[in-house]
């Protein structure tokens, strides 16, 4: 889609469900506001196929259910929050009486009930957000585009406008947040997608655009560690005893003393960390790297019953898993081998994970440029 | 219709919230009040309770001529077309920089109303400010003159749409330069530019019809002269004739003849200046044509008040007293002035207000069709 020489979006393929909540995401340039501004008419793409609310995108009509809040906006400063709510719902032609009638349930939705007629002037950023969230739905959307909508909203006002949106989602509209605050997203969002130089390079629900990462990792009490008395680095203890108790159930690339075997059986993308190249835990971003192997007749991350990657870094144990039986005969050869076990956690990647990995060149590891490009991005940007 | 009536509502409390507006409305109650306090008697003005003797009275000027001419010259003109016509044209230059700005567009343009609509409706809504004020100030003055001189003039409201047509063609020049430069200042900027040029272009041409008329008051004139002249030669010429037909003109024929001479080169120089004048007259007036008129449009309201008929006793009385002080070549220069004076209010009447206003709504409908395509094309 061009317009003069910004060629903004290219191929982008998208579908928001009713009864969901939307998050789109991606690096600023990325895009996603000039898809919100196509959606929504702003902007008049060269190129266009889809439908909104069934109709074509940029019918004029069809937004009188749609309810939008764009980023940095500016209500009139002359007018209350009370004629703001009118004037808006009155140009998306919802009648008087209904005006009047949602107004007031909106007003006391987002808490500004009390401030109703005092000048957009003289409001907070917080309350401005609250007031356009309100005027966002005034016409009972069936579909609302909020453009971060929690910028500048204090933690109440983020946890007030969040149990909007879960409210909004329960009655059984479509909601497309477009925010750069992921742990907003996380807790709210049904389905994301990550928009990276004009392209869509993940979609799908949290669950399955995180499962490449799901884990278990066992952390080992520090101190059993260092009563075993064998000298040198901690986690090459670890992976000693593993090796010891588990005998010929565990096989891979052993790192020489202080040396670096990393890599080897693994991913191949290191994380620096122990400089054994072992895995590292969650939260760091990429994959770890995952040298050993150990049989457990369980499964693997997709399911598949034989040999699951393991690593280790920091005292902690990691398994490329999603089954929980697998963990059991691993955390009983530590507890065989002298070791005490801290904590288990079921760990997956976060959404900011998620987001660095999209975004992340896949040939050269550098964040990919504002602007659409011919740069490879990873995935495809088919829904999961 | 409900859109649209949202925008006009907007627009009241927009203006409504513009400290101007209330100066504005503040200066044309001073002007009404001022105008409340004059009056005409039949010994001269009034002004309050006291009475100024003067030449000018209500025998000679009847008391609704001089109030319509006090509101179409004074009000009118000078406030409501200069004063209260600036003050609207500042205040109303940010409505569409603002309308077009980051983060206030969005939020109107992602609504169930075309582009175009919404644009002529905001357009049409900043009309507001103008139309209230001379609502305002014209009602004042209709019942002034109504209480006070007992003179009830409802073509007094027909300033309403000639002083809106009037801020319509400049407005239309600041919704250009605001919607293309999203800027408040470049709208004044341009609007102060361009009345300056348009003003200048309509007094050059009301410079050059004026020379132009006074050229051909002057052929006309002097070709009386001559032809006078001649029958005066004819006639002495004749008489000699009669009385010796051998005998040589008199120094009588000889003077007239001389002065016959001068007359005739003199009409030769006026006709070669008449040349030039009139195709500078056309040249400014094609300039003019495809311009907006402000002071033409003005003046309809004084053509469809007054007409020129109205002030003949005035006229009457300014020669009567004339006759009585000045003598000569200045009595004639007098009353030549006059007769240039009614020529060229007579050449500008016969324009007609379809002229007037026609063409400057063309040039204020080009430029706001040329605005709303921009509007229209533009992504915001």
């Amino acid at each position: 889609m061009y317009r003069g020489k910004v060629h903004a979006l290219r191929g982008v393929d998208l579908a928001i469900r009713r009864g969901e909540i939307f998050g789109l995401l991606g690096p600023n340039g990325a895009g996603k506001s000039t898809l919100v501004k196509i959606l929504m008419t702003i902007i008049k793409p060269t190129r266009c196929q889809g439908h909104m609310l069934g109709r074509t995108i940029g019918h004029k009509g069809t937004l009188r259910k749609v309810g939008y809040l764009p980023e940095h906006h500016r209500f009139p400063e002359y007018l209350t929050g009370g004629q703001v709510l009118d004037y808006f719902a009155a140009l998306s032609d919802v009648s008087r009486t209904e005006r009047r009638r949602r107004a007031g349930e909106l007003l006391e939705l987002v808490g500004m009930t009390r401030w109703k007629d005092m000048k957009v002037r003289q409001y907070s950023k917080g309350m401005r957000q609250r007031i356009g969230v309100a005027q966002a739905l005034m016409m009972d959307p069936d579909l609302v585009v909020l453009d971060e909508p929690t910028d500048g909203v204090d933690p109440v006002g983020r946890r007030d406008i969040r149990n909007i949106l879960v409210e909004l989602r329960s009655r059984g509209k479509a909601v497309l947040v477009n925010s750069h605050l992921l742990s907003e997203l996380e807790v709210v969002s049904d389905r994301v997608a990550i928009m990276v130089q004009g392209r869509v390079s993940e979609q799908g629900t949290l669950d399955a655009l995180t499962d490449y990462g799901q884990r278990f990792e066992i952390e080992v009490e520090p101190s059993s560690v260092a009563a075993l008395g064998t000298g040198g680095r901690s986690d090459d203890a670890i992976v000693e005893v593993l090796r010891r108790t588990l005998g010929e159930r565990v096989r891979g690339v052993l790192p020489a003393a202080g040396g670096a075997a990393a890599g080897a059986a693994g991913n191949g993308v290191g994380t620096g960390g122990s400089g054994a190249g072992f895995a590292a835990p969650l939260g760091a971003g990429e994959a770890p790297a995952m040298p050993l192997e150990f049989a457990t007749g369980v499964g693997d991350l997709q399911g598949n019953p034989g040999w699951i990657a393991v690593g280790v870094h920091a005292h902690t144990v990691v398994l490329k898993t999603k089954r929980v039986e697998a963990v059991q005969p691993l955390i009983d050869a530590l507890r065989a081998g002298g070791l005490m076990i801290r904590g288990v956690r079921d760990a997956r990647p976060s959404l900011e994970d998620l987001f660095i990995r999209a975004v992340t060149d896949v040939s050269t590891g550098k964040v990919l440029s504002p602007g659409a490009g011919d740069t490879p991005v990873r995935g495809s940007g088919a829904a999961r | 219709m409900r859109q649209t009536l949202a925008i006009f509502v907007d627009s009241y409390r927009e203006l409504n919230s513009k400290m101007m507006f209330w100066i504005s409305l503040l200066i044309s109650g001073l002007v009404v009040g001022a105008y409340a306090c004059v009056g005409i008697s039949e010994r001269g003005f009034t002004v309050l309770w006291f009475e100024i003797p003067a030449f000018i009275n209500s025998t000679i000027v009847p008391p609704d001529t001089f109030y319509k001419w006090v509101f179409a010259n004074l009000g009118v003109d000078m406030w409501l077309g200069i004063g209260a016509m600036a003050l609207a044209l500042i205040s109303t230059a940010s409505i569409m920089p603002d309308f077009v700005s980051a983060g206030s567009i969005e939020l109107t343009l992602a609504r169930p109303v075309s582009r175009v609509r919404l644009f002529v409706t905001k357009y049409l809504a900043a009309m507001l400010f103008v139309i209230l004020q001379v609502s305002v100030f014209t009602a004042a003055a209709f019942l002034v003159i109504g209480f006070r001189g007992g003179q009830w003039i409802p073509g007094l409201f027909l300033s309403i749409p000639l002083v809106t047509l009037m801020f319509s063609y400049m407005f239309s020049v600041s919704v250009f330069v605001g919607v293309v430069t999203r800027s408040t200042i470049a709208a004044i900027v341009a609007v102060a530019v361009c009345w300056f040029v348009f003003f200048s272009v309509n007094f050059f041409e009301s410079i050059m019809l004026v020379q132009r008329v006074t050229n051909e008051v002057n052929v006309r004139q002097v070709s009386k002269e001559i032809e006078t002249r001649q029958t005066q030669i004819d006639r002495e010429q004749a008489r000699i004739d009669a009385a010796d037909p051998g005998a040589r003109s008199s120094q009588d024929v000889e003077g007239l003849q001389r002065t016959l001479a001068r007359k005739l080169e003199e009409k030769e120089q006026l006709a070669k200046s008449s040349d030039s004048l009139v195709w500078w007259h056309r040249v400014s007036f094609a300039a003019k044509t495809p311009l907006p008129k402000n002071a033409a449009t003005l003046e309809i309201l004084q053509h469809l008040l007054m007409k020129t008929s109205d002030f003949d006793g005035l006229f009457t009385a300014v020669d009567d007293r004339n006759s009585a002080q000045q003598r000569g070549e200045r009595r004639a220069m007098g009353a030549n002035q006059r007769i240039i004076s009614k020529e060229v209010d007579e050449w500008n009447r016969s324009l007609g207000w379809q002229y007037v206003i026609g063409t400057s709504l063309l040039f204020e409908i080009f430029l706001v069709g040329a605005t709303a395509v921009i509007f229209w094309r533009r992504d915001f």
